[in-house]
């Protein structure tokens, strides 16, 4: 049984965080605008996590989502005031949702969420009721009954009763009331009891509250006179029943079906998983088309082989071009049509953040908004989840040092509440994430004044750094600019943690700011990492290839024109100093004879920083599939993968990151 | 040692020893590739080949057994193995043939050998000796 299920693990997951995706968004909204439609949306998400929950056995979370959708039913029956006491117990709970998910998938041991399904409870109980009546729940016969029922004119209600606690005999009694109930209403459609079986529980106990459900044709005071009062009856309640709803849960629910018993053990589960993709029908079905296309062309090219052998094979060859050249377009746009089966709107990362800026800014003490724009840019999956960490990082800095508390903003003739800005789109042939807040910016002296004072620079070095400069100063290792260890920012680890994950993205991070006016943070990204512009260069009779992401520049200098800088070689761009190597010094490679007068060199940029590296040839730029390079090697740094050139030879693809920091 | 016995071995020279590696750790051999090297990796490293398609590392078997590298002549082969779940090959002189050893015996073993632990056993063809090689210790060691 365990294994069949396995099957859907990975789809149940899937779903899984969609769905609390959802509840977090509709959270969001809720706490600022109550409306009934989210609650019935958090209701569905919880109602749909319960049920797969449930068949997948992991009873932890049917436990804690049954009890969210209770209080949820409560609130769309009650209509209280959302209080932000409620939102905030949602909020915790959809907290342990996520742990218990994580646990899951990591197959470790489930965190104890009892504490939490017990205050959900007792966060109903404190408000009324003080017992909780379920809506009864019909089994698919009892709906059809009920339906021919309502159909006839007869109306629906549920007669809930509540015994004496010191009434003997429980189950008789419930016996005989539910026979008076029918001769005094008429048909009895169902008979549900309040408390769910469980083992060892007294079952004569479980008589002592029940609802049943009658269709009658007499009115609800009518029948309550009639029913009258009984000794042993603590209350009785008539109410009309709404078949509508109990439906949709009835079909979920199902609680006459067994129990689902077994939990398969945690590190059972956490096997196989397999990162599933969720791919536009539209899209495989273009691919499939692709696909027919060139098997068409496959068929013309073998006709045309088979007519080259019988004739003149000359004849052929302008009809073989034309195939070629044809499959070759069907190639790309089927190469194209794969890479979009990888790519996903960035708003599956951008739609955590707006719950990470409450929360930080709750714990701050600070007003603060996120405006998001531009969520539809679609980026590679892979690429998505490895920007979580460093755009995270940013954030947080942002809330923490760049808006001000609303006191300071207001004095400063600032708006009290401080915005943060992400917006994402696409420019030629990258991603561009753009983080802008209206903070009091970066002060370059003070960071200059930091990092001195934490030995990340010399006194020297801090003579001649520019504005500019000194900002980037941020990304260093151990550098942190609260002067107190905080708990939202940490310890000074983010902003290094930043640059290396960018890095390795081949990605590019720039920084403008202007103190008292904010600060912006520019991210370039490669669409994908699996193919990539790589610019080809010669250097001791290597081809070498550098991500075109990275490469700023193509100049042509004389020899002269290399200057020596602090005993290192550089060279004047565009007014800027930016050091120069020989590649083929910095990769060991032998001294090859060069004839041309002037230097090619490339100027390679990675996050924020810059160098100019001397090539021996410039040869072009084109396409390249990167391929990994084996775990046998070992780490190496230097190198981000490899290639196959069209002359069948290996490339090596050289790190941008590595080049320009070593 | 009867399991070994009954397996086939490829037969390779390298330097003045010949040597052997169980069939069944061999992909394929393929003549000498052009082969594209690597900055910054350990001596007996030669770089990367295009192994239809797939990037595969190549090792001096030469280097990795100790001894220095010679010219590679029309002989030399790449012997792709199957290691740790990848293709690694390895360049020896040349490939004698696919045999199997009428008695293999226990590898020797102290008197402070430089090649300890590299074998799997001595293979005996008639009066001839030819080590079988332990890739886990020749690649992994």
């Amino acid at each position: 049984m365990m294994m069949e299920l396995s099957a859907y693990r990975d789809i149940f997951i899937e779903e899984l965080n969609d769905q609390l995706e959802r509840i977090d968004q509709s959270l969001l909204v809720l706490e600022h605008t109550p409306s009934p439609e989210l609650i019935q949306t958090i209701f569905r998400a919880a109602h749909t996590i319960k049920g797969s929950s449930s068949t997948m056995g992991f009873k932890e979370m049917s436990d804690l989502t049954h009890e969210v959708e209770y209080i949820l039913d409560w609130v769309r029956e009650k209509k209280p005031e959302i209080s932000s006491q409620l939102i905030d117990t949602l909020f915790r709970a959809l907290d342990v949702m996520k742990l218990l998910r994580t646990e899951y998938i990591s197959g470790s041991n489930y965190t104890d969420c009892s504490s939490m399904v017990s205050e959900i409870k007792s966060l109903i109980s404190m408000r009324s009721e003080p017992e909780r009546s379920m809506p009864p729940v019909l089994n698919a016969s009892e709906m059809l009954q009920a339906e021919e029922a309502a159909g006839s004119g007869q109306h629906l209600l549920a007669v809930s009763v509540n015994l004496m606690e010191d009434c003997l005999m429980k189950a008789a009694r419930h016996f005989i009331l539910v026979q008076r109930i029918e001769e005094v209403c008429g048909t009895v459609i169902a008979v549900s009891l309040h408390k769910a079986a469980a083992p060892g529980a007294d079952e004569d106990e479980r008589h002592g509250q029940f609802t049943v459900v009658v269709a009658t044709l007499k009115e609800r005071q009518q029948i309550q006179d009639q029913l009258g009062v009984d000794s042993d009856v603590k209350s009785m309640h008539i109410a009309p029943f709404e078949l509508k709803w109990s439906r949709t849960d009835s079909l979920v629910h199902a609680p006459e079906a067994p129990v689902q018993q077994g939990n398969p053990k945690p590190d059972e589960r956490g096997k196989g998983s397999h990162p599933t993709v969720r791919v536009n029908v539209e899209r495989l079905d273009h691919l499939m088309n692709l696909v027919g296309e060139l098997l068409i062309e496959q068929t013309s090219l073998a006709d045309l082989s088979a007519a080259g052998q019988r004739s003149d094979p000359g004849r052929v060859l302008p009809d073989i071009g034309s195939v070629s050249d044809h499959m070759g377009s069907i190639i790309k746009e089927l190469q194209e049509g794969v890479m979009k089966t990888r790519m996903l709107p960035i708003d599956q990362l951008f739609s955590r953040f707006p719950r990470l800026v409450r929360d930080l800014a709750q714990k701050l003490g600070k007003d603060i908004e996120l405006v998001i724009q531009g969520g539809e840019t679609e980026l590679d999956r892979m690429i998505i989840e490895e920007l979580s960490d460093p755009l995270i990082h940013l954030i947080r800095n942002s809330a923490d040092h760049g808006i001000e508390s609303p006191e300071v903003r207001e004095a400063g003739g600032k708006a009290a509440k401080g915005r943060i800005t992400l917006t994402s789109f696409h420019e030629e042939n990258h991603v561009v994430i753009r983080l802008e807040d209206d903070g009091q910016g970066i002060d370059a002296g003070k960071i200059k004044a930091l990092a001195l004072g934490k030995g990340i620079i010399s006194e020297e070095q801090a003579s001649y750094l520019s504005t500019q400069e000194a900002v980037h100063l941020i990304f260093e290792p151990g550098f942190s600019t609260a002067s107190e260890v905080s708990e939202v920012s940490g310890r000074g680890v983010g902003m290094d943690i930043v640059r290396s994950q960018i890095g390795r993205l081949n990605g590019i991070v720039d920084i403008q700011t202007e103190p008292g006016q904010g600060t912006v943070f520019t991210i370039r990204l490669p669409l994908t990492l699996a193919i990539i512009k790589g610019l080809l260069v010669k250097v001791s009779g290597r081809v070498l290839i550098l991500p075109m992401y990275n490469v700023a520049e193509i100049v042509r200098i004389a020899p002269e024109e290399i200057q020596i800088v602090q005993g290192e070689q550089a060279i004047l761009n565009h007014g800027r100093i930016v050091p120069l190597s020989w590649l083929r010094d910095k990769l060991h490679y032998p001294r090859a004879e060069r004839s041309s007068k002037t230097i090619p060199l490339v100027i390679v940029r990675s996050v924020d920083k810059i160098a100019a590296f001397a090539v021996d040839e410039i040869i072009g730029n084109q396409e390249v599939v990167i391929k990994s390079l084996g775990a046998y090697l070992g780490t190496m740094n230097h190198l981000s993968g490899a290639t196959i050139l069209g002359n069948g030879r290996v490339a090596l693809i050289l790190d941008a990151a590595y080049l320009v920091s070593h | 040692m009867s399991t070994l016995q009954k397996e086939q071995y490829i037969e390779l020279a390298v330097g003045p020893e010949t040597c052997a590696i169980r069939i069944e750790e061999v992909h394929e051999i393929i003549k000498m590739l052009s082969i594209t090297d690597i900055p910054f990796s350990r001596n007996e490293v030669k770089g990367v080949v295009n192994l239809r398609g797939k990037v595969v590392c190549v090792m001096s078997l030469r280097n990795l057994l100790g001894m220095s590298d010679e010219a590679y002549t029309r002989a030399t082969r790449i012997v792709v193995v199957r290691f740790r779940e990848e293709f690694v090959g390895l360049i020896v002189d040349k490939v004698n043939k696919v045999t199997t050893y009428g008695e293999v015996h226990p590898p020797s073993s102290g008197q402070g050998r430089s090649r300890e632990g590299v074998f799997l056993g001595i293979g005996q063809r008639e009066d001839q000796l030819i080590g079988i090689l332990k890739l886990e210790e020749v690649l992994g060691g």
